[in-house]
C-alpha cells in the first residue's frame, strides 16, 4: 500500500524509471507507473500533422493543373503523386483518435476538417476509417473481429500477395470492412464510402474520355493503389506480425525497421499508440524510449528496437 | 439505386470508361502500332480485363 501511495504521490515529470526497481513493484504499481509516464506525452496537439495534412492534400491537388498545362512533366508528378497518396493516411488517423481536438474541446473541428480532407487522395472517407479503426484497437488480431485481419500473412511476399488479392472485386478485405460497419451499427455510413468512389471514378472515366487517361492513371489511380500497399504494411503488417496474440501488451510489437523509422512512418514505436493512442504519432519514439523498461517488464515484443 | 451503384462500380464499366482509352493512349504514346486502331486494341484488352474481372472476380484470374 505504502509503495502504491509513493508511486502516486511522484510527478509524471519527476519518474525516472532508471531510479526505480520495477521487479519490487506489483503489477497494479506498474500500471499506475506506465500511465504517469505516459500521460507526458498526452494532451498535445499535433501541430506537425495539421500542416501536413493541408500540405500533402495542396500539393497533390496542385499537381492536376500543373500537369495538365504542362508546367510540370508527368514522370516527375507520378512520385510526387504516390507521396502525397502514400502520406495522406496519418493525419487523418490522428484525427480518428481525437488526439488534435477531442468532443466538446474548442480545437474539433480543425480534428474533424483534417480527419475529411486528408485521406481524399486515397479515397477512404473519414467515418468508414474511424468506426473500422476503433474496432481494429479493440479486436486486434481477433480474425472475426478485427477489420484489418486480412493483411497478416507470414512474410513480405506472402503480404504483398494477399494485399493485391485483397483488393480485387470479390477480395476479402472489402467486405471486412463493410461487415464491420454493419456489426457496430454504422451501416448507413458506407454512403460516404460511396460518394467517394463515386467521384473517384468519375474523375478518372472523364479525364480518359478527353485525352487525359494517362494523367489520371498516374496521378491518382497507380499512385494510390502503390500508397495502400505500402500503407497496408507499414501500418497494419509489421507492426502486428506474427499477429498471433491478443491482449494489451502482446497484440502489436516494436520492431527495428531496415527502411528506418522515416520511411516506415513512424511506425517502429506502434506498440505505444496500441496502448495509448491519444499519444500523438510524432511523440511516439519518445514515449517508447521513456515507457521501454515498462514494456520489457509486460514481456512485450520489442524486437531489436 | 443499388442496382445502379453496383453498375457504375463494377469492373466491366472500369474496364470500358478508363483502361480502354488508358490503353489506347499509352499504345499512342509510346508509339505501338497494332494494325488496327488504338481505341479497338485498347477495348479489346481493357474491355477483356473487364470482362475478366467481372465473371471471375479478380483482374488477375486469381482469387
Amino acid at each position: 500500500m505504502g509503495e502504491v501511495t509513493a508511486i502516486n504521490d511522484l510527478a509524471p515529470e519527476d519518474i525516472d524509471l532508471a531510479t526505480i526497481d520495477l521487479d519490487t513493484l506489483t503489477d497494479s504499481e506498474l500500471g499506475v507507473l506506465e500511465r504517469k509516464v505516459a500521460s507526458r506525452y498526452l494532451d498535445i496537439v499535433p501541430w506537425g500533422a495539421i500542416v501536413w495534412a493541408f500540405t500533402n492534400l495542396a500539393v497533390w491537388l496542385a499537381l492536376w493543373p500543373l500537369v495538365f498545362a504542362d508546367l510540370l512533366p508527368l514522370w516527375l508528378a507520378f512520385p510526387i503523386a504516390t507521396l502525397n497518396c502514400a502520406l495522406a493516411y496519418l493525419p487523418s488517423h490522428e484525427a480518428q483518435h481525437s488526439i488534435i481536438g477531442a468532443r466538446g474541446r474548442p480545437l474539433r473541428w480543425l480534428n474533424e476538417l483534417v480527419g475529411h480532407l486528408s485521406t481524399i487522395p486515397l479515397v477512404q472517407p473519414y467515418r468508414v476509417l474511424k468506426h473500422t479503426h476503433m474496432q481494429h484497437h479493440a479486436h486486434a488480431n481477433d480474425e472475426q473481429l478485427d477489420p484489418d485481419y486480412g493483411v497478416h500473412a507470414k512474410d513480405s511476399l506472402d503480404f504483398l500477395k494477399r494485399s493485391v488479392l485483397g483488393r480485387q472485386p470479390e477480395g476479402k478485405h472489402g467486405n471486412a470492412y463493410f461487415e464491420t460497419m454493419q456489426r457496430v451499427g454504422k451501416a448507413h455510413m458506407i454512403g460516404d464510402a460511396i460518394a467517394f468512389n463515386a467521384v473517384y471514378l468519375t474523375v478518372l472515366f472523364v479525364c480518359a474520355w478527353t485525352g487525359h487517361a494517362i494523367e489520371a492513371a498516374l496521378l491518382w489511380w497507380l499512385p494510390r493503389h502503390l500508397a495502400l500497399t505500402y500503407i497496408q504494411y507499414y501500418l497494419s503488417w509489421a507492426p502486428h506480425h506474427p499477429g498471433h496474440e491478443q491482449g494489451r501488451y502482446r497484440d502489436t510489437r516494436g520492431f527495428k525497421s531496415k527502411a528506418g523509422n522515416l520511411a516506415s512512418m513512424g511506425m517502429q514505436y506502434h506498440i505505444i499508440h496500441h496502448l495509448y493512442p491519444r499519444i500523438p504519432l510524432m511523440k511516439t519514439g519518445d514515449a517508447y524510449f521513456a515507457l521501454k523498461p515498462i514494456l520489457q517488464k509486460r514481456g512485450c515484443d520489442l524486437g531489436t528496437l | 439505386m443499388q442496382k445502379l451503384i453496383k453498375g457504375y462500380f463494377s469492373p466491366l464499366l472500369f474496364g470500358l470508361a478508363f483502361l480502354t482509352p488508358l490503353i489506347a493512349q499509352s499504345l499512342t504514346a509510346l508509339g505501338i502500332s497494332t494494325g488496327t486502331p488504338a481505341l479497338i486494341t485498347g477495348l479489346a484488352i481493357g474491355g477483356g480485363l473487364g470482362l475478366m474481372a467481372q465473371l471471375r472476380g479478380s483482374w488477375l484470374w486469381v482469387k
